[in-house]
């Protein structure tokens, strides 16, 4: 394994906070709103809550050089490879086809998805071929634009909704068959597993800040959703960018959702970089470090998303299709397995 | 002891102490020189007597300071009435002379001195030809720097000789513990070269590093100090510099205390400083002299004029061509009115505008002084006025252009990765629209992240983020408050200065300087 998964402890949060928020303050609100009604912010909140939980684990994990460690056994590494193969895969084609959607209907005007496919994987490619410290370092940067934005909205926010919109809770089996359903958008970590990272002494009050915007972000963001089109929600596609229409600006300018736009743009790219270099490596780990691996990924994921996904309806039954049960078994049982073994392997040294 | 005894005594005595030096043959010497720099050179060689033995003098016309070098030298050694072995020691007494004399034995080595301006006294039957070195040559004036002009602050800037250069270094730095390494590089150009360093404040290990990178030089000529500069970086075909550059002492010493390295090349003013962060194209000298308030909003105009200069042509496209329905009603109104009858879309017409620029901006530099009014008349209103009264070009695009090329020149280091970059900017904005500015922008993120100049990560101490060098950041710190050296460059010793009064100070982890996994 080379270096170029080394990161800090700040960079490896930043990671996690992109990784989290960015697919779910899309489309996500609106499927939840559509399975569970108002129950919804409480479903994003309860497996925000198991996501940090994971979150420190990923963590415990990339201080002992992640998953592909070279102290673990190389069987281990490929059945690894082989589950995480499988998880970003599916998560790529269905991000990707979310990423398409999203800019070819609120960015552009009706453009087809090959563009955008075409435009996007390669800017993929080439930061996963840099590797993660240098993505690491690009996310230090990009955060100020996030964290920019986010203020900027606050400040000139506009509450326009009722409270009451956030009730009733509906049954416990409605909020399990909402989360079954949407398995794919919940536990973002898995590329964190590849991540070595070193431990956190000093900036503790930023890695505390990161933690708990990374907990709260996606729930506030639909609390605010539900709040403010309550019922109508269920007709409500791409909710961080819809939320700007209640902007103070908005009244004045008419729209003001630029700094929203770019903002999402960055994380979802990050977001989608992340499974791009988990799928290189681990393809990597498999049959060996080629040269024409990202090359040849790239042109199967433009395939995939242009003519697979095709459009919303497609990637959303993909998403929620069978092979979910699949992605939920890895996303959720790959780093206790992964936990287990390096503890171990770390307790007999 | 018999007499005879010991007259076989003194002559072996006298034998071995002619056996015991090589004899120079002033003829072959003079012989091998003439062949080496041909007929057609400026060679100056002068044939004499010294103490009755056969001497020449050879030198290169123009390079030597001849009165001195007559009075104090010349006239000395031809006054001599006798020479003794070693002939140095006899000629050092009687001429007056501020450099050491060497003695040379080898004649490649006398020919490479001697084009180097030195001159050299060739006296047949020598222990060796003797090297004087009484170089005189013309040489440009200090004066202040066209691109690091000052409102307070030193207005010397370096000039092409290097002896000059490292003076007006030492005159800043009065410390044994400056360094001058000093080395040859290209065949033919022989150019000097001295690496500068305080010993006790950089780190040795870079040092060794660039007299490695130095010495392994293989070239021809080196012509100016971007040569040594292009083999001192890591990607030399990158856009953006890896080694930084200075025309002024005072911006020199400041780095050299915060642990760089100096560079001088004879025969170019710029000033090789490393290692480099992009974050330094950023920051003046005038900085330091005034208040930190002022320094502080200065940096961030700078930012902000960087960024527009690079970004907002694009943003400008972008928005004109694809996302129009992002730009507010009343400003959209103006420009829908102004564009309706171009012929060419705004990517296109940016593009043109660029072109044109780019052009003026290089004839600007070219063109005799006394064309510049009638340059300047052509470009303000031909080109500006006419152009959009034509109906050629929309006002915006002209208001962008000229903001645009405003910032580029704010940061002069980066105005000419910033020329380039914008008009990438502005092809990618006009195919892509804001999703291109986005991934180009990720894309450049991410490459300027993955390089380092010297260990040192080139976007520090931004990313990775250092927060201790964020004292000297976009929010600048008063002169006092900075009491260590940056982590983000490499040093043997962190602390700068103390005060009375101050606890230990914290010198943080020492390893956190090139951003590696020591803790931030």
């Amino acid at each position: 394994m080379t270096d170029d998964n080394k990161v800090y402890a700040s960079q490896f949060l930043q990671f996690a906070f992109m990784s989290t928020v960015a697919f779910k303050v899309l489309m996500l609100p609106k499927y939840l709103a559509i399975a569970t009604g108002a129950t919804s912010w409480l479903i994003m909140a309860v497996m925000s809550v198991i996501e940090l939980g994971y979150l420190a684990l990923l963590y415990f994990i990339s201080l002992r050089g992640g998953v592909y460690s070279d102290a673990l056994p190389t069987a281990f590494k490929k059945i690894a490879s082989v589950a995480i193969i499988v998880c970003c895969s599916v998560k790529l084609c269905v991000f990707g086809g979310e990423f398409c959607s999203y800019v070819g209907t609120s960015v552009f005007d009706g453009v087809n998805w090959l563009y955008i496919a075409l435009a996007l994987v390669p800017c993929l490619a080439y930061v996963a071929t840099r590797g993660l410290n240098s993505l690491g370092r690009a996310c230090q940067i990009l955060f100020w634009v996030i964290a920019f934005t986010v203020i900027f909205n606050v400040f000139f926010a506009r509450l326009e909704g009722n409270a009451y919109n956030l009730l009733p809770f509906g049954s416990l089996t409605d909020a399990v068959t909402g989360v079954d359903k949407h398995i794919v958008w919940f536990a973002d970590f898995t590329p964190l597993l590849l991540v070595c990272s070193s431990s956190a002494k000093r900036q503790r009050a930023m890695s505390i800040f990161t933690i708990i915007l990374t907990a709260v972000f996606p729930t506030l963001i639909t609390i605010f959703f539900l709040y403010s089109y309550g019922d109508g929600a269920v007709f409500v596609d791409n909710a961080i960018s819809r939320l700007t229409d209640f902007h103070l600006l908005a009244t004045i300018m008419g729209k003001a959702d630029l700094f929203t736009v770019v903002s999402w743009l960055i994380l979802a790219v990050v977001k989608l970089s992340l499974i791009f270099y988990a799928l290189v490596t681990s393809i990597s780990v498999l049959i060996g470090k080629h040269q024409v691996t990202p090359f040849v990924l790239s042109a199967l994921i433009i395939l995939a998303i242009v003519f697979a996904m095709r459009d919303v309806d497609r990637y959303y039954a993909f998403g929620t299709s069978p092979i979910r049960y699949a992605v939920g078994a890895i996303e959720y049982l790959l780093p206790v397995v992964t936990g287990i073994v390096v503890g171990r392997k770390h307790a007999k040294e | 002891m018999t007499a005879t005894t010991v007259a076989v005594f003194v002559y072996f005595r006298l034998s071995c102490a002619k056996i015991l030096y090589m004899y120079i043959d002033c003829k072959e010497w003079t012989d091998a020189i003439s062949h080496a720099f041909g007929e057609d050179s400026d060679m100056i060689t002068l044939q004499c007597t010294v103490a009755g033995k056969t001497a020449t003098v050879m030198f290169l016309d123009g390079f030597i300071d001849k009165e001195t070098f007559e009075n104090n030298i010349l006239r000395p050694v031809k006054n001599l009435d006798a020479l003794e072995y070693p002939y140095l020691d006899t000629i050092r007494q009687a001429t007056l002379h501020t450099t050491p004399i060497e003695v040379l034995t080898d004649s490649n080595t006398g020919i490479s001195k001697l084009a180097s301006g030195e001159i050299l006294l060739i006296i047949d039957g020598a222990e060796g030809v003797l090297m004087f070195s009484e170089k005189d040559y013309k040489s440009r004036a200090i004066a202040e720097p066209p691109v690091s002009s000052v409102l307070r602050g030193p207005r010397e800037g370096f000039v092409e000789d290097i002896k000059t250069n490292v003076t007006m270094l030492r005159r800043r730095l009065a410390t044994p513990d400056l360094r001058l390494v000093n080395t040859q590089v290209g065949k033919y150009s022989g150019t000097k070269i001295c690496v500068a360093y305080i010993q006790g404040v950089v780190e040795p290990d870079l040092v060794q590093k660039v007299l490695n990178k130095i010495n392994s030089i293989n070239i021809d000529g080196i012509i100016e100090s971007s040569y040594v500069a292009r083999f001192l970086e890591s990607k030399p075909t990158s856009l953006f510099n890896q080694v930084g550059d200075t025309e002024k002492p005072d911006i020199l010493t400041a780095k050299m205390l915060e642990g760089r390295i100096a560079v001088f090349v004879d025969g170019s003013p710029a000033v090789l400083t490393l290692p480099y962060v992009l974050y330094e194209s950023f920051q003046a000298s005038e900085d330091y002299y005034v208040k930190s308030y002022r320094a502080s909003l200065i940096r961030w105009a700078r930012l902000f004029a960087m960024l527009c200069a690079v970004i907002l042509p694009a943003i400008h496209v972008a928005l004109a061509q694809f996302q129009y329905q992002t730009i507010p009603f009343k400003l959209l109104l103006p420009i829908a009115t102004s564009s309706y009858s171009l012929p060419l879309t705004p990517a296109l017409e940016m593009l043109f505008v660029l072109l044109v620029f780019e052009v003026l901006s290089e004839t600007s530099i070219r063109m005799p002084k006394h064309m510049g009014m009638a340059l300047s008349v052509v470009g303000a209103i031909v080109l500006g006025q006419t152009a959009v009264t034509a109906g050629l070009l929309s006002t915006q695009t002209v208001f962008v252009i000229a903001v645009s090329t405003i910032g580029v020149y704010c940061v002069p280091d980066e105005s000419n990765s910033a020329s380039v970059l914008r008009i990438v900017f502005v092809a990618l904005a006009g195919v892509l629209g804001l999703l291109g500015i986005v991934l180009a922008t990720i894309a450049l993120l991410v490459y300027l992240s993955s390089m380092d100049s010297f260990g040192t990560a080139y976007l520090a101490p931004f990313a990775p983020l250092v927060t201790h060098d964020l004292q000297d950041g976009f929010i600048k710190a008063e002169v006092v408050q900075i009491k260590t050296r940056p982590y983000t460059i490499p040093t043997s010793n962190r602390v700068r200065m103390k005060m009375k009064n101050d606890k230990k100070v914290d010198t943080g982890n020492q390893n956190q300087a090139h951003g590696e996994q020591s803790d931030d």
